[in-house]
């Protein structure tokens, strides 16, 4: 063959080859299968949990689900913006669903408090000064992060319980004598490093009476408060917003147990907040909120 | 938190798990905390 035949030969031959590439190249190497070999579920047709079902072993969740429309502060909000997919993608048709969340979301619905939460004046735990560690973007020191998982025993003092009612009145101030009596009914005894949980029953309100809930809430007073602190509790939870009584029955102060415990103590709290405090008093004691 | 699954089943002792996110400089954070039986 002359030398312009063996081009022409080897043009031929790479457009033949690169004509089958491209047919192989169209077709996927997967596909979705149709909906009647995924659907319904092997779970289920009105199953939403997927292979989540799997889990063996009892577990009790603790949290309230977040949405628009729970009890929370005249101050903050909780804001969902779903956004929907624009275009499917590839021969698989992928579409891909987000939200943009717009909220205080250290603050509302089941949270937990970090020390940088409260202050006496423009100090905080361990003494750090807010100008110090406050930045426009966060605290350099006592931010959430720093806490890490915790898991420790818990406890819960069911006070409602013990009292025999499903809720204690609305300002209701939970005492020592109350803490010792639940713990008695319940052949119990705290111990250091325990989730200390306490059961007003007030959390009936969630979602029900939302301008209830937040209005007011029994609680723990001081004496009550200074005790738990003296047994040395990882954190203290409750069924309410800021897990003390609210109203404090002491008019001069305001929300002394965050204080007591966030400021003074380095213990966290953890309750379903509604409501956003004022720190006034300072006590040394810290507590973990878990509302 | 929510208390009455543990108030009517008179669960007064349990594994406590609360895993607050990563937040870094957050006052607190939302959590999802669980008992374990």
């Amino acid at each position: 063959m002359n030398r312009t035949g063996h081009i022409t030969g080897s043009i031929i031959l790479a457009a033949t080859l690169f004509a089958a590439t491209s047919a192989i190249a169209q077709t996927p190497s997967w596909t979705v299968p149709p909906d009647s070999a995924r659907c319904p579920s092997k779970w289920g047709a009105a199953d939403e949990r997927g292979a989540g079902n799997l889990m063996t072993g009892e577990v009790i969740e603790l949290s309230h689900v977040l949405h628009e429309g729970m009890p929370i502060s005249r101050t903050r909000r909780y804001e969902v913006f779903t956004k929907r997919t624009t275009d499917y993608l590839g021969t698989n048709r992928r579409g891909s669903n987000e939200e943009l969340v717009v909220s205080e979301i250290g603050q509302v619905g089941t949270q937990f408090d970090g020390f940088a939460h409260q202050t006496h004046e423009d100090s905080l735990y361990n003494c750090f000064k807010m100008d110090d560690i406050a930045t426009r973007t966060g605290f350099k020191k006592l931010g959430i992060e720093k806490v890490g998982a915790l898991v420790t025993r818990g406890v819960m003092i069911d006070i409602a319980g013990y009292k025999g009612v499903d809720m204690l009145g609305d300002t209701y101030e939970i005492t020592v004598a109350d803490l010792e009596g639940a713990l008695r009914r319940e052949n119990l005894t705290l111990q250091s490093g325990d989730a200390v949980i306490i059961h007003t029953g007030w959390g009936k309100l969630w979602d029900k009476d939302n301008v209830r809930y937040t209005k007011s809430n029994p609680g723990i007073g001081v004496p009550a408060a200074q005790w738990l602190i003296a047994k040395e509790p990882m954190l203290l939870g409750s069924d309410n917003t800021p897990v003390e009584v609210s109203p404090n029955p002491d008019k001069l102060l305001s929300t002394p147990i965050h204080q007591l415990a966030l400021v003074v103590n380095g213990v966290r709290t953890s309750c379903s907040r509604r409501r956003s405090t004022s720190w006034r008093s300072s006590s040394t004691a810290s507590i973990s909120w878990s509302t | 938190m929510k208390l009455d699954e543990l108030a009517a089943k008179t669960v007064y002792e349990f594994a406590f798990v609360i895993t607050p996110l990563k937040l870094e400089g957050a006052t607190g954070s939302t959590v999802a905390p669980i008992a374990i039986r």
